[in-house]
């Protein structure tokens, strides 16, 4: 595959685009840019998810760092959470290499339904039953300060047997379709956990470069980081996200929700139908 | 609580000195990892437009990698970024590592050992 030089100014324009639309979701932009670059660049699915990788690591290891400075992040749990979920991103990897493309891309548009989903249901999401004293002999127990009523907010996880079990799935997904597997990641947080909804984007942002990163390595050992790709994707993705999160604090709606998420319905669907041999509109 | 007009970036936590110091120095590896990596690649990228120099089309094994670096090689300087960037997480997580052993905290030292093991599963595929 032949990538030019215009070809890649576009990539970098095209994901950046993405890496609007993502930020102001809350998302990372591999769920646009992963559908978009393979389906209407005609670039290898599996080249693509390894680019949406090293995108998001690139974009957690910037986003971490805020919430850390903030310490909103809540290092016991990201780390015991991590350990389902690496060893998911791993299988995840490894499982993507032998997987035939038109199976990723089903998967893929299946998660892009859930996400979707997940996007209109978050709105109306409660903020789980924070638990804020108690027993806690794992000392997962965390307090920050929130900006909001600068009162600090002292929490502690619950439900740990349920919670970094099903972490795994998300890691499993990370690994398969190159997504930091956030919006897996937060809700298991905020609704089994009980975890404050703060704590958790914090602590997935910091979870999402870890959990990435094992099945980057995979994709390197592989070949599947092709540097024409990767490089103005990871750029693109990264500057987006930033002037995403500038946009968001002005533009934030709920009718905004819902056109990015009929655009992530719309690709969704896209990919369900090339995996079933359908030609898109449009797709290479 | 927070005092009447008293200005605070952080909770009143219960952190110890060690705790605090050691999540600064997270943040310092992961600001100095993104700068390694990121400025590793513009190098890449301006010698490669300079000499009107493509990019390989996958990021090499290491030793070529190291070897093309040394050459002067614009290429090679775009895959060391990338793979610093890669490196930049499983760096964190050592450090995590240390910072719980510190505080002589064996449970999540062992717990965060298992995750960065996991790792280097994947680094070891990766470099061998």
């Amino acid at each position: 595959m032949d990538v030019s030089f215009s070809m890649a100014i576009l990539i970098g324009v095209v994901t950046a685009g993405a890496g609007v639309l993502g930020s102001m979701l809350g998302l990372g932009g591999g769920v646009f840019i992963v559908p978009i670059l393979s389906i209407f660049f005609g670039i290898d699915l599996k080249t693509v998810i390894a680019a949406s990788a090293v995108s998001v690591i690139a974009n957690s290891v910037v986003g971490s760092s805020v919430h850390l400075r903030s310490r909103f992040t809540n290092l016991r749990l990201a780390v015991l959470m991590e350990v389902a979920t690496t060893i998911g991103a791993l299988a995840g990897g490894l499982i993507a290499v032998y997987l035939a493309p038109d199976a990723l891309r089903a998967i893929f548009g299946v998660v892009m339904l859930y996400v979707a989903y997940a996007m209109l249901r978050r709105s109306r999401q409660g903020s789980g039953n924070v638990k804020h004293s108690g027993e806690d002999p794992l000392r997962l127990g965390a307090t920050y300060l929130d900006p909001a009523t600068g009162l600090d907010e002292h929490y502690i996880p619950q439900h740990m047997v349920l919670g970094v079990p099903v972490s795994a799935i998300a890691g499993i997904f990370s690994g398969l379709l190159g997504i930091g597997g956030g919006v897996i990641k937060v809700p298991i947080m905020n609704t089994i956990m009980n975890v404050p909804v703060k704590a958790a984007a914090a602590t997935s942002t910091f979870m999402v470069g870890i959990t990435v990163s094992a099945s980057a390595f995979v994709y390197y050992s592989e070949g599947y980081i092709d540097p024409r790709v990767t490089v103005p994707a990871m750029l693109g993705i990264f500057i987006g996200a930033r002037v995403g999160a500038q946009f968001s604090r002005r533009f934030r709606s709920a009718t905004l929700v819902k056109i990015l998420v009929v655009i992530m319905l719309y690709l969704a669907v896209s990919l369900l139908l090339q995996a079933a041999g359908i030609k898109v509109p449009g797709a290479r | 609580m927070s005092q009447m007009g008293e200005q605070r970036d952080r909770a009143t936590t219960e952190m110890s000195p060690i705790e605090e110091h050691g999540y600064d120095v997270i943040i310092q590896i992961m600001t100095w990892g993104f700068r390694l990596a990121f400025g590793t690649l513009g190098i890449g990228l301006v010698l490669a437009a300079a000499r009107g120099e493509g990019l390989s089309t996958r990021v090499e094994p290491i030793g070529d990698v190291v070897s093309g670096v040394l050459d002067g090689n614009a290429a090679a300087f775009v895959d060391l970024g990338i793979i610093f960037l890669l490196l930049t997480p499983p760096t964190v997580i050592a450090t995590v590592i240390v910072l719980f052993l510190r505080r002589h905290d064996y449970l999540y030292a062992g717990i965060t050992a298992i995750v960065f093991s996991a790792l280097l599963i994947g680094i070891t595929l990766a470099f061998l």
